[in-house]
């Protein structure tokens, strides 16, 4: 064999190896609702003896926009009913109803429901009307999709919400994922992982954490010990920073703990430096399973604090200061103080363990095995 | 019969594994042939969007112009404007999901429906948009609205190919053919 032959087989066994792989990821809109309520005033006529036990076509739609807000923080539905018929479009008012045709314009036949945004400034979401094409026959049933041309409101729904909250269609754009988002819908009748993914990318998602946190005044305590072990005992150098002391503890504890609760580093870093700003959710991606508690690596730890002094400085216009203990170890000790406290440890011995890292004495075990 | 009919298709979309889409059946592309007034091969050349009142508020809307170049069903002029709704005026977007979009100078095979006044002027909403190219060697090649290769014919609305998969987009001279071919049959009928 040439070698240039043996190149081509490699070339075609390295296409056929990149072809065969599943791309994950949803597809977004490019363009969200301010935080907040997202009120859908639900106007669906009818609907009685659905298959599901659902009251009528209102109740099944509204519980579709209840499972798009289990999974959301920033922004969730908030349905309204309102009186049964044709919405108006145009009017920055959200309606979910039944009709022959589309404000006047006719659906095309095989068109089963539709989903308009209105965008303010191309990334501003303002309106979202969703409309059901009276044409087709509707109920409400889990499961398969039933061949006698009956469709299932819900999953329609749960694609149509999708929409308005800003997804995409995945499958449109390159992705091969499982998701109520694909353009062709099939069997799946629910929010697969990709579809939440989507969501909270957009809206972000989160449960309050199953960690508890040593209360503020500690770590506080910790730092001040901090910053006398550091002045007198290392005879630091000031440092300048625009973050105080208590800036520094605070919010590198909701970063600490922002990543104990499953947040990636930019995630952790957003939403704690969102707390900041603009009163964001304080809200964590995950519960933390069971076993060790996950810790940042020290260099994320130190991004996330060059980005706090970012904010010092910039956001909140603070004057530049200065302090015995650098960005560096603010965020070394700090983290390791919590990583002892999180294992067991009271406050005195998490401090006494820390000092003793500091001393030379190596790391220390934890409090609880 | 009509409506035997089109219990028929979504009996056999169902039977083929491809239960719906959310907004659109995917049409096979007999239906879209069949469907279809007017098939054309065109060249957005102008592209613009404006208010209008509608029966229950206002809506935006998007005039796009075409160069035909051919004509493979029914009748088009040399220049044929068709309207789409929704499109940006100043600040404001209005959206319909899945509705194509145009820029000037894109190529296209587009099925038209004979539906006065519908949102989208295309048959199967989106799915009557096949997109032109030309291909390193100046041949003009096919591809699905969002951009797949289009193998053949078979592969038009819910049996489209897998982006993933590398298939060599069928010729435009080929889909002609088919498209011609189905036009006869069905005038055969």
């Amino acid at each position: 064999m040439t070698i240039r032959r043996l190149l081509g087989a490699l070339t075609v066994i390295a296409l056929v190896a990149a072809t065969s792989q599943t791309i994950n990821g949803f597809s977004t809109l490019g363009s969200t609702w301010a935080a907040g309520n997202i009120t859908m005033n639900m106007q669906l006529a009818g609907g009685s003896g659905l298959t599901d036990g659902s009251a009528n076509f209102n109740a099944a739609a509204t519980s579709a926009l209840s499972i798009w807000n289990n999974v959301l923080n920033r922004s969730r539905f908030a349905a309204v009913n309102g009186n049964a018929g044709r919405g108006s479009d145009g009017d920055l008012v959200n309606q979910v109803f039944f009709d022959s045709n589309y404000y006047g314009n006719s659906f095309g036949k095989d068109t089963l429901a539709i989903t308009t945004r209105w965008t303010l400034g191309g990334t501003q979401r303002v309106e979202a009307d969703v409309v059901f094409n009276t044409a087709f026959q509707w109920d409400s049933y889990r499961g398969n999709v039933r061949s006698n041309n009956t469709w299932d409101i819900r999953r329609v729904a749960l694609h149509e919400f999708g929409h308005a909250l800003g997804l995409d269609h995945p499958d449109d754009h390159g992705q091969n994922v499982s998701a109520i988002m694909n353009s062709i819908l099939g069997n799946l009748d629910n929010l697969t992982a990709d579809d939440i993914a989507g969501a909270q990318s957009l809206y972000g998602g989160g449960v309050t954490g199953n960690i508890a946190f040593p209360p503020r005044n500690e770590p506080n305590d910790f730092f001040n010990q901090l910053l006398g072990v550091y002045q007198n005992e290392l005879r630091a150098a000031q440092s300048s920073t625009y973050v105080d002391p208590e800036g520094a503890v605070i919010w590198l504890t909701e970063y600490a703990r922002q990543r104990v609760g499953q947040c990636s580093h930019d995630t952790a870093t957003t939403n704690t430096l969102n707390q900041i700003t603009s009163n964001g959710s304080t809200l964590v991606c995950a519960n933390t399973p069971a076993g060790a508690i996950p810790f940042p690596p020290r260099n994320e730890g130190l991004l996330f604090m060059n980005q706090l002094d970012n904010t010092y400085r910039d956001s909140l216009r603070r004057a530049q200061g200065s302090s015995f203990v650098n960005n560096e170890g603010a965020v070394v000790w700090v983290l390791e103080y919590l990583r002892y406290r999180l294992n067991g440890c009271n406050h005195g011995d998490a401090t006494t363990k820390v000092f003793q890292q500091i001393r030379g004495q190596g790391i220390q075990p934890v409090c609880r095995a | 019969m009509r409506r035997l009919l089109s219990l028929s298709l979504i009996c056999t979309l169902l039977m083929a594994g491809v239960a719906s889409s959310t907004t659109v059946i995917p049409p096979t592309f007999e239906t879209l042939v069949s469907s279809a007034n007017t098939i054309f091969v065109g060249e957005a050349i102008d592209v613009r969007s404006e208010w209008v009142a509608t029966p229950n508020g206002r809506a935006i809307i998007t005039k796009v112009t075409f160069k035909v170049e051919d004509v493979w069903k029914g009748a088009a002029g040399a220049v044929t404007q068709l309207e789409f709704l929704g499109g940006t005026v100043g600040e404001m977007s209005m959206e319909v999901v899945g509705m194509p979009t145009f820029h000037e100078g894109q190529r296209s095979v587009l099925f038209v429906s004979g539906e006065a006044k519908s949102m989208s002027p295309l048959v199967g909403f989106w799915h009557g948009r096949m997109r032109v190219e030309k291909d390193p060697n100046g041949v003009d090649r096919v591809r699905t609205y969002d951009g797949r290769s289009l193998g053949s014919p078979a592969e038009v609305g819910a049996n489209r190919p897998n982006y993933m998969t590398s298939v060599t987009p069928m010729r435009l001279s080929d889909l002609e053919t088919a498209v011609r071919g189905r036009v006869l049959a069905g005038r055969a009928r």
